[in-house]
């Protein structure tokens, strides 16, 4: 579930979320992220019960649970449901003031994320475009994206992408997958309240 | 003392305060894209105006992968009034505002590049192949003028089905603002440029394709017009420079990519996709477009030297210059 990159000069450790590039689609950022996420738990996630039962959604099948225009998209609890309704092998879960912790454990545990923040303003310190993105890595100081607008892979300082994730709320679309192991401790933490 | 009199003057809620609240407000109900722009207090309410720093990612075309974005700025989309005293909202755009807002903007983009490439590759497009427009309303009366001499308006409006005359006298009056025809009462007569075109064009599909071309130089500003009279070739050659202005050089956008641009001006036109090889294979042999082979799929590419002529149209360019030469 992951593969190893040599970034200057040192090995990090990345989730194989599969790449899939924005092309000549500006506002379609959510889509692709969570396009991303579909096909690696649908294809490469360790678990076979999640793999079997993440749906393989194409485009147009995603926007239609997104329902993303030239505006973008409204991420908010209505899309969550819809989600939730509709993947039935993973939890989603809308997570506003979100925090670096929270995503660095998902990635401990092979998990990736969506987080929601300011591109604009991490690129060209200005602030003014929600742009989301699909965290596969870490080490010490960088955070590891696959950013629809910009490539695979593509790392930036932590504390720079701190400053462009608190301007949009340190908002998150966070993913649990719903396996076997999960259910039964789930049902052993039931008999023993 | 003077730290009171501050706080006094201050509504409860501040103005970083009031652009939070239109953000929530615009991630709730519009999407992701716009953004709030500087609260303005007037009276009791924070005014904050919509605005967009909308994305356009620069693609390298050889790989199919993304090189960098930018961001076209958008002011005033729409606006958002908050309730100074205690935060809540008075009223705000609708969403098909701010989209039909935004919207405008990226048309205003794609126009912007049009003219200019109009403007400076009019003797390109002039050369096109007739069969492809012989039917639109412009060629008609430069077409009936080189022939007859002269246009009696009134008659020809009576020939005409009603809802077609407006747009007749539409075209006439284009014609007449850049000179190539001239009413004298009801009568049509060539103007002194056409006269002159006549003059030195041998035969008269020179001289209604150099009539053409003075029309599409001096009237860019009537692109609507020009769109119906090019279709197509404008809208693919259009595509390709407008990249290539993204990217600062010439660029080219592969076959794939222009399949979707089609797709874009002609929605509901299948066919328009089956005839796009044949307006690459037009726009290419009047030295609009360079055909090259990128990674063994066809791409087309802007040409040096009208890109650079392009380039050089700074006012037309004015709403666009923004993201040139970023």
């Amino acid at each position: 579930m992951r593969r190893t990159l040599r970034l200057d000069g040192s090995d990090i450790d990345v989730l194989r979320v599969p790449f899939i590039f924005q092309a000549e689609k500006d506002s379609l950022c959510v889509p692709f992220s969570l396009w991303m996420c579909l096909s690696y738990f649908n294809g490469i996630y360790e678990n076979s019960i999640v793999r079997k039962n993440t749906p393989n959604f194409n485009l147009d099948e995603i926007l239609k649970l997104t329902k993303t225009k030239t505006l973008g998209t409204i991420v908010d609890t209505k899309l969550i449901n819809r989600l939730n309704q509709s993947i039935g092998s993973l939890q989603f879960d809308y997570n506003v003031n979100c925090c670096i912790a929270d995503l660095k454990k998902r990635f401990d545990k092979n998990i990736p994320s969506i987080v929601l923040y300011d591109c604009s303003y991490l690129v060209y310190d200005i602030p003014g475009s929600n742009h989301a993105g699909v965290v596969v890595g870490f080490d010490d100081y960088r955070i590891i994206l696959n950013n629809p607008w910009l490539g695979a892979n593509w790392y930036t300082d932590i504390d720079d992408f701190q400053r462009s994730w608190e301007l949009e709320g340190n908002r998150a679309i966070l993913i649990d997958p719903i396996t076997q192991d999960r259910l039964e401790a789930y049902l052993n933490e039931d008999r023993a309240n | 003392m003077r730290t009171e009199q501050t706080r006094l003057g201050e509504p409860p809620v501040n103005k970083e305060q009031a652009r939070a609240i239109a953000l929530d407000i615009i991630r709730d109900n519009y999407g992701n894209i716009p953004y709030p722009g500087e609260p303005v207090l007037e009276g009791d309410l924070w005014i904050v105006p919509i605005i967009a720093r909308y994305p356009r990612v620069l693609v390298n075309e050889r790989d199919n992968l993304p090189e960098k974005v930018r961001f076209m700025t958008f002011d005033n989309l729409g606006k958002i009034e908050i309730i100074a005293a205690n935060g809540q909202l008075k009223e705000r755009s609708t969403y098909w505002d701010v989209q039909s807002a935004i919207n405008e903007e990226l048309e205003l983009v794609k126009t912007s590049v049009q003219k200019a490439l109009v403007k400076n590759g009019a003797m390109k497009f002039s050369q096109l192949p007739f069969s492809e427009h012989m039917h639109t309303p412009i060629e008609d009366i430069l077409s009936w003028i080189l022939i007859y001499n002269s246009m009696d308006l009134e008659a020809q409006q009576d020939s005409l089905p009603m809802d077609r005359r407006e747009k007749f006298l539409q075209n006439v009056g284009y014609l007449e603002s850049v000179g190539l025809v001239r009413k004298i009462g009801t009568t049509l007569e060539p103007g002194n440029p056409l006269i002159e075109i006549e003059r030195t064009s041998r035969v008269l599909p020179l001289a209604l394709s150099n009539s053409l071309a003075y029309f599409f130089e001096k009237g860019y500003e009537h692109i609507n017009t020009i769109r119906q009279v090019l279709g197509p070739h404008l809208f693919v050659s259009g595509a390709i420079y407008q990249r290539s202005i993204e990217n600062g050089a010439p660029s080219f956008l592969k076959i794939r990519s222009l399949e979707n641009v089609m797709r874009d001006f002609y929605p509901s036109q299948y066919d328009k996709i089956f005839k796009l090889p044949r307006y690459l294979v037009q726009c290419e042999s009047v030295g609009l477009v360079n055909r090259t082979i990128v990674g063994g799929e066809s791409a087309w590419c802007a040409t040096e030297d009208l890109f650079i002529k392009v380039m050089g149209e700074e006012d037309i360019l004015e709403p666009i210059k923004q993201f040139i030469g970023n």
